[in-house]
């Protein structure tokens, strides 16, 4: 990783993947990764503060992850003064690495805490997205990326005023690469989990994640999975991107459509889903692939806009800074780095101290339990073991197509000739059942009884039903029953004009 | 020479990806190790169509019941408005949870420590007007509960269940006299499970119980 403003140019495949991992540029792309991703991280990160002695400590309860794959041995779990000093200096290490400050002794710091912190918690802490940071973490330690945009690289120009001048360094281009192929590959795997999972395509899957309490809130989740027919639709395209993702993101219009798609992505899978973190820490990763000519673009467009000579004179100004306060210098600024990390990590711990989490030197001693009333007790331990009839059930409907197997409309009234669809779906998993569909008059008549056994790895039993001349127009129920009784009934209405008068059963 | 490296590190960071990626793609060792948790991306691999809570109590030597989870002093809220002990769904680690609690509280003699699981169908989880709209009633949520694990103070299991779609699944596959009768037939005194991970690889025979519906058929 030399500095040189001499791009490579080779030619022939071997050529192209060396210039593809050794080119040299300056490192935007990844400096907006530094300042994106520890923040992302960190919006998990606070939230876990005030129980790091509960979650992370032999004072509290840890489920560390090597236990959760069979292991007793694994790394040690510190005591809580030890968990809560080693938390606070990973919280500054992680702010330190977003400003670039001391950004390669952040980021390796980073890069030891994080993901001991959240092996140390297999249930509430460490996540895909944990992961997904910890790889990032590690391929920023390897980077370059506090050479612009940084407190380091404002620290650098107090020493060398002209380099300004001169440019910003250049680094071969690997450690970028590797976290644009993270991406692709990330997402590939998770396109590789979908293929492993049938109900995705059916969207049956989407659509009970969707009605999940155990995420952030989302807005549109139980909305959207009032119409299911979308789910087989979006699977498909989501399915789509996720693997052409790594082939085609890398330039001309690809790259733009690539990642806007992703863009859009993570913001539904927020929105239905209520993912919150997880998009935030991918998003911060698409930084990546910002390149020289795109901050080129920037800068020529905001020169244009007339916001240039703003940012550009303080710009100038804050460089122009340490020329006059000479005494920041790198060796002060690594004291004073040491300095505040020590600080946060002491005062941390007389904090959580001061705050007795567990309460067990307040004034009255330590917590009672909570007793539980006896008949809230007899509620818990009945040990049910039966599902109730109305519960099997998940939508009923009647509509005139399907989409991917699945009732696309509803639909109450019909004419002569037209042919409806009548489809329920069931609460899995479910016994081998005997499910009826049943035509009603609005005497209560059976008018025609559908059944059909639907064995237990089925969800969606449906009949088709032409109405022909048989019937007088009027107004009919479809009937739901199993169970030996009625589950659920739709009305519909017969109208238009009956030609002809037939005998004939109806048709299917 | 430090070109060498960086060429070193750059394959051996591949060629874990796609050691990753390709594990995941044919099942092979997904999970023999935790490192494997780095490098295999099975992103919201399962589903199902009941929410479940878990409920964990403490019965003391009086025959009161007692909260053990979350303890008196609050809930820890990882990701959203439940608490952590409902991302343990394996309950592979409430019970050292609920033992934490006991360490630093004030109470009687307890004598057992009890995990039940909660759940409910999700269409219940519709918001009321989506829910009055789509099923033409109001709605009026009721749930199950049922007994996933007994265990001592100390927080050695004396009885553990499968989850509760799981025991649907067995139950359905369970309603089967000549199955039952080939499965149940010479039955060891310990059931060794080292295809699954994620539970410890020696656990009782009830485990294998028709009574217990996740017994080894099905698996």
């Amino acid at each position: 990783m030399t500095q040189s403003t001499t791009p490579l140019r080779r030619t022939g495949l071997s050529g192209r993947i060396h210039d593809f991992f050794y080119a040299e540029e300056p490192v935007y792309g990844l400096a907006l990764v530094r300042m994106a991703l520890p923040a992302a991280l960190l919006l998990a990160v606070l939230r876990r503060w005030p129980h790091v002695r509960e979650l992370y400590s032999i004072d509290g309860a840890p489920a560390p992850l090597w236990n959760s794959f069979g292991l007793e041995a694994g790394l040690p779990i510190p005591s809580a003064p030890v968990a809560v000093a080693l938390y606070a200096a990973m919280v500054f290490f992680l702010i330190s690495s977003s400003i670039g400050w001391m950004t390669r002794l952040s980021l390796i710091a980073s890069l030891i805490l994080y993901p001991y912190f959240t092996m140390l918690d297999a249930v509430g802490t460490i996540t895909k997205y944990t992961v997904i940071g910890t790889h990032a973490l590690l391929l920023l330690s390897l980077s370059q990326c506090g050479s612009v945009w940084s407190v380091d690289a404002w620290i650098r120009s107090a020493r060398s005023p002209d380099g300004a001048e001169s440019g910003p360094p250049r680094f071969a281009a690997w450690p970028r690469r590797l976290v644009q192929l993270l991406i692709g590959v990330i997402y590939i795997g998770a396109a590789v989990t979908k293929i492993h999972t049938p109900a995705f395509f059916s969207g049956d899957q989407t659509i009970f994640w969707m009605l999940e309490e155990t995420n952030f809130y989302n807005p549109l989740g139980d909305h959207l999975a009032a119409y299911p027919a979308w789910g087989p639709i979006a699977a498909y395209l989501t399915l789509t991107w996720e693997i052409l993702f790594l082939f085609i993101a890398w330039r001309g219009y690809g790259r733009p459509i690539m990642l806007a798609a992703g863009v859009g992505f993570h913001f539904m899978s927020w929105a239905v889903l209520g993912l919150f973190v997880f998009p935030m820490v991918v998003l911060s990763m698409y930084w990546s692939f910002v390149n020289e000519r795109d901050v080129d673009r920037v800068r020529l467009w905001l020169a244009r806009a007339g916001g240039s000579s703003v940012w550009s004179a303080r710009w100038k100004r804050l460089q122009a800074m340490p020329a006059r306060t000479r005494w920041i210098g790198p060796a002060q600024s690594a004291a004073a780095f040491a300095l505040l990390a020590a600080c946060t990590s002491v005062a941390a711990v007389e904090i959580e101290y001061r705050s007795d989490p567990f309460g067990e030197r307040r004034p009255e001693g330590p917590y009672a339990l909570k007793r539980i009333e006896p008949e809230r007790v007899a509620e818990l331990l009945r040990n049910d073991t039966k599902v109730k009839s109305e519960d099997k059930l998940f939508d009923f409907g009647v509509g005139t197509y399907l989409v991917g197997g699945i009732l696309a409309d509803r639909a109450s009234e019909f004419n002569y000739g037209d042919t409806s669809i009548v489809q329920c779906s069931l609460v899995p998993p479910h016994e081998d059942m005997w499910v009826e569909f049943n035509l009603h008059d609005d005497q209560g008549r059976l008018i025609e009884r559908e059944g059909q056994i639907v064995a237990r790895g089925y969800i969606r039993p449906s009949v088709t039903y032409r109405y022909d001349e048989s019937l007088p127009a009027g107004r009919y129920s479809w009937v739901l029953r199993y169970d030996g009784k009625e589950i659920a009934r739709r009305d519909i209405t017969l109208g238009g004009v009956q030609t002809v008068s037939a005998e004939v059963s109806p048709h299917r | 020479m430090k070109r060498w490296l960086t060429h070193l590190l750059i394959c051996s960071y591949l060629g874990a990806l796609s050691f990753g990626l390709f594990s995941h793609a044919v099942g092979l060792n997904t999970n023999c190790h935790p490192a494997m948790y780095y490098i295999v991306w099975d992103m919201y691999c399962g589903w199902s169509a009941f929410e479940s809570r878990l409920h964990v109590i403490g019965e003391g030597e009086s025959g009161d019941y007692y909260e053990l989870l979350p303890g008196p002093w609050g809930d820890v809220y990882p990701h959203g408005s439940v608490g952590r002990r409902q991302y343990d769904m394996p309950a592979n680690h409430v019970v050292k949870m609920a033992a934490a609690t006991l360490r630093h509280t004030r109470h009687e003699p307890i004598r057992q420590i009890i995990v039940v699981e909660e759940a409910w169908p999700k269409k219940y989880n519709f918001r009321d007007e989506v829910y009055l709209e789509r099923y033409g009633e109001p709605k009026e949520r009721q749930s199950y509960y049922f007994v996933r694990v007994m265990a001592t103070p100390e927080g050695d299991y004396t009885r553990r269940q499968p989850q509760w779609g799981a025991m649907l699944s067995q139950q359905a596959v369970a309603n089967n006299p000549r199955l039952m009768r080939e499965a149940t037939v010479d039955r060891t005194f310990f059931a060794i499970d080292p295809d699954d991970r994620n539970r410890s690889s020696i656990v009782p025979t009830s485990y294998s119980s028709p009574n217990v519906p996740q017994a080894t058929i099905g698996r």
